[in-house]
């Protein structure tokens, strides 16, 4: 079910709680540009009103953040992006999604029965085919 | 600050006990839901609350003492329901007038201009209007009277959907506009529950849950996949339904302790998805075991094949 009348969606059954879904949807702004280095991101209230959420939740998806060094804070004005918040981004969802990936071959190749050393050398010749 | 205090409180009506020990104390600002089945005693504590009712054991204390016979609290609050009449006598707009009158911080204007947008046309008497329209009156009235402490009990019912709505959002920005304590009852969420700062459970009129509404969702997970590999991921752990999907297949709702991570190996093709806030307080107060199909599994039904 989605929730109605909010412009921006949260996903009540996805696995990721909500105010990290508000900070992914944070982190993306920042990819794509829409949030520029040492531009302002939306406060905690304008949060909680795109998506319909409390504002207690929506601050804290915005301190995850300033925990991560994406964000940083100056009082009284509000977060703002921190300079490489977007390098630091993608790596941190680079290493995330490869890492996750090994980790899915690792366990199909033990479930079929597939040696480690087996797996390795299947790995080197997929590379050596890509070159 | 703000704080509402229910301590050992207990009402009883003529040998009927609605609410027994009820311990639970709700502090600051914030969006509040209080849950409970039909008769679990939600309505009595907010009555109590109110101080529409004195308790017959325990204390329900805010703003620095009991708040039955208290003027300081009465002054600052407001308790509103589909139950609540105003004077035959009076119209919308004579409502309107009378809580201006009782609540310093009320915005008038504000209330007319819902009131328009919301078409309950101020000549109009309280008594006439439709269940649905009562509650949106009453509900803006709650609102816009911006009482430090403001209870709504199941303040959504009789609505339609767009109204809903639209009324979600309005609860959402009097909070972001005018922070207060708002305690909301009911025993349906109906969209309201990514308001809720928190949420207060009351089970046969006692307290069950008092959590972060994140962390107490985060709290019960559904696991599907192979039934022994469901099994060996759940063992251990508080299981509050479990049923046959596929053949072999098992889909399971469970509920961890604070603080614990689910332990499920990547390997064994589990599902592990979240519930909804919805779905984990029907999973939790569902209660009866076996749910309804245990009813339907006694008596001699042939299911067609």
């Amino acid at each position: 079910m989605q929730k109605e009348g909010s412009p921006l969606k949260i996903n009540p059954e996805s696995s990721s709680p909500i105010y990290r879904q508000v900070a992914d949807w944070i982190e993306e702004g920042i990819i794509a540009g829409s949030f520029p280095e040492n531009g302002k991101v939306y406060s905690q209230y304008q949060l909680a009103e795109l998506y319909g959420i409390n504002p207690a939740t929506a601050a804290k998806g915005l301190n995850l953040l300033s925990e991560e060094k994406i964000l940083y804070k100056k009082r009284g004005l509000g977060m703002f992006v921190a300079e490489g918040a977007k390098e630091t981004i993608m790596k941190k969802r680079r290493s995330g999604t490869l890492l996750d990936m090994i980790r899915e071959t690792v366990t199909e190749s033990r479930l079929l029965g597939i040696t480690d050393e087996e797996l390795i050398e299947l790995i080197k010749e997929e590379m050596e085919g890509m070159e | 600050m703000i704080q509402l205090e229910f301590e050992k409180a207990e009402k009883r009506f003529q040998g009927k006990t609605a609410l027994r020990d009820l311990t639970l104390s709700l502090e600051g600002e914030k969006i509040v839901g209080l849950l409970g089945r039909n008769g679990a005693g939600k309505t009595t504590a907010m009555k109590l609350a109110a101080g529409f009712l004195k308790p017959t054991g325990g204390d329900v204390r805010a703003f620095g003492g009991p708040v039955f016979n208290s003027l300081l609290a009465s002054a600052n609050t407001i308790y509103l329901s589909e139950d609540t009449r105003f004077p035959y006598t009076l119209t919308l707009g004579g409502i309107i007038d009378e809580l201006a009158r009782a609540y310093p911080n009320f915005d008038r204007g504000l209330a007319t201009r819902l009131m328009d947008y919301f078409t309950l046309p101020s000549f109009m008497k309280h008594a006439s209007l439709s269940k649905g329209m009562r509650n949106t009156f009453n509900l803006i009235a709650g609102l816009t009277a911006r009482c430090p402490l403001t209870l709504l009990d199941e303040p959504l019912n009789g609505m339609d959907a767009a109204v809903r709505k639209d009324l979600t959002s309005v609860l959402l920005k009097e909070f972001i506009e005018a922070p207060r304590l708002i305690v909301v009852s009911g025993h349906q969420l109906q969209g309201l529950e990514d308001l809720f700062e928190e949420v207060a459970i009351i089970d046969k009129g006692r307290l069950l849950i008092h959590e972060e509404a994140d962390a107490f969702k985060e709290r019960f997970k559904r696991i599907s996949g192979k039934a022994d590999a469901v099994g060996a991921a759940t063992e251990g752990l508080r299981v509050l339904s479990r049923r046959q999907s596929l053949p072999g297949m098992e889909e399971t709702v469970i509920e961890m302790e604070p603080g614990t991570a689910l332990f499920a190996p990547s390997g064994a093709g589990l599902t592990v998805s979240s519930l909804s806030l919805n779905d984990a307080y029907i999973a939790l107060t569902g209660g009866m075991e076996g749910g309804i199909d245990r009813v339907y599994a006694d008596t001699a039904r042939k299911v067609k094949p």
